[in-house]
């Protein structure tokens, strides 16, 4: 039997002495011993791999690439031009007198051309803006395929702050709109598509979703944003559902209400 | 993570992508807290960006990210200690099923290991995440934490017998 065998079996049977413990501990720092060999720390080694982790929550990856996007729009440089930087150096280095009139005289153009944005960054923010909408449109089309209600939710609260959207996705929410099971991402789909109304195809398709709402809670918003959006075109829609007898009658008096202000 | 070094940030989202499980694990075992574990994970990348110039590349990415991960921990360690402790004691109940079914028993176990890493000390509890649960290797650890492979063994062995001798006091209170 080996040196380090014997250590490792007064180790197993918890006999070492202090001066063996040493030993014992130079030998694995010096690769002499594997710490597989030792019983006891080889136990609960090995029980410790099959601790359970949670699983990494979408939104995480949401709020990820909203950073990065923040951050790619923050990241682009804003620079004087380089010829004017030239132009100036050469001005400065110069020895005649009247070159430096001439400089002060040209602080003022300069400067004004140093504070007006070149059109090729205006272009790189233009690009990136609509790379970063293009990323959060995917990922909000890809959302709202997800069957938990809160990957919706987030999904059609990824709409904040752009300005416009594209068809692909206004058809997405108008379909959430009209289809979804959970009253709230309907709620939801409703104030997200309120920031484009002044999108003619929207109105419309606004307007034809009330048929199919049964929720007293999604039809007092449409008649809400109706009111908002001044569209008379949504009286008729609003009266089918006046005239249904399963309609609670506070939400007639309060569909009533909304379609006097718009007539 | 040289193209994002000079820029290129649609180059991060590739390694995050890479390492997000990794670094939410590594979070999640220290703090056994989801939402602050993905708190930090995204932490973790502002701080990627924002000391991007500092990574030489003489060096693993992995290695270098890890450092940002542990600062991020400790930072948020020494930030919350009050509150982590009460909430540690309080997560921490472990309930006795009296049932002889092989699964639950693993499971109890688990639950009492579990709860014997958290007592650990800070440093062991993070280099049993490391060598363990994230299954680094100990040159990996050594370049994360500053020493040597064969030193890094050593401490994993200390941290492994402390974590041996807790475990059973923590069997002991629970029977």
């Amino acid at each position: 039997m080996s040196k380090h065998d014997d250590l490792i079996l007064k180790y197993n049977s918890n006999e070492l002495t202090n001066d063996e413990q040493m030993e014992l501990e130079q030998l694995i720092e010096q690769g002499a011993i594997e710490l597989s060999e030792l019983d006891d720390v080889e136990n609960i080694h090995k029980m410790m791999p099959y601790i359970e982790i949670e699983k990494v929550n979408k939104s995480m990856d949401v709020n990820f690439y909203s950073m990065l996007a923040d951050e790619k729009l923050k990241s682009i440089p804003w620079q004087p031009s380089q010829s004017f930087s030239i132009w100036w150096s050469s001005i400065w280095q110069s020895k005649f007198q009247w070159g430096y009139s001439f400089v002060l005289v040209l602080i003022g153009l300069g400067t004004g051309l140093f504070w007006q944005p070149s059109g090729s960054s205006d272009n790189e923010v233009l690009q990136l803006t609509t790379e970063v909408q293009q990323m959060k449109e995917m990922m909000l089309l890809n959302m709202l395929d997800k069957s938990a209600t809160t990957d919706r939710l987030m999904a059609v609260s990824l709409t904040s702050g752009m300005d416009t959207v594209s068809n692909k996705v206004a058809s997405a929410l108008i379909d959430v709109l009209r289809n979804d099971d959970n009253t709230n991402v309907r709620l939801a789909a409703i104030n997200a598509l309120a920031q484009y109304t002044n999108n003619f195809n929207i109105r419309e398709d606004l307007i034809f979703s009330i048929k199919f709402q049964d929720s007293p809670l999604v039809q007092l918003a449409l008649a809400e944003l109706m009111v908002m959006m001044k569209e008379k075109k949504a009286v008729k829609e609003f009266e089918v559902i006046i005239e249904n007898e399963n309609t609670p009658k506070e939400v007639i008096r309060e569909l009533q209400s909304a379609m006097q202000t718009l007539i | 993570m040289q193209k994002v070094k000079m820029n290129d940030l649609d180059k991060l989202g590739l390694l995050y992508e890479r390492y997000k499980g990794q670094l939410f694990g590594f979070f999640f075992n220290m703090n056994r807290d989801k939402d602050l574990s993905e708190d930090l994970v995204q932490n973790v990348f502002i701080r990627v960006i924002k000391y991007k110039h500092s990574f030489k590349g003489d060096g693993e990415f992995k290695t270098w990210l890890f450092h940002i991960a542990r600062n991020a921990n400790y930072d948020c360690y020494k930030k919350n200690k009050r509150t982590e402790t009460v909430r540690l004691d309080d997560t921490c109940q472990v309930q006795i099923v009296e049932d002889n079914n092989l699964a639950v028993e693993k499971e109890n176990n688990l639950q009492l290991l579990e709860k014997a890493i958290d007592k650990l000390d800070y440093d062991k509890k993070e280099l049993l995440t490391m060598s363990k649960l994230k299954r680094m290797k100990y040159k990996e650890i050594g370049e994360v934490i500053g020493c040597t492979e064969g030193s890094v063994k050593v401490k994993v062995f200390r941290a492994l017998k402390e974590l041996k001798v807790v475990y059973e006091q923590v069997l002991l209170e629970t029977n």
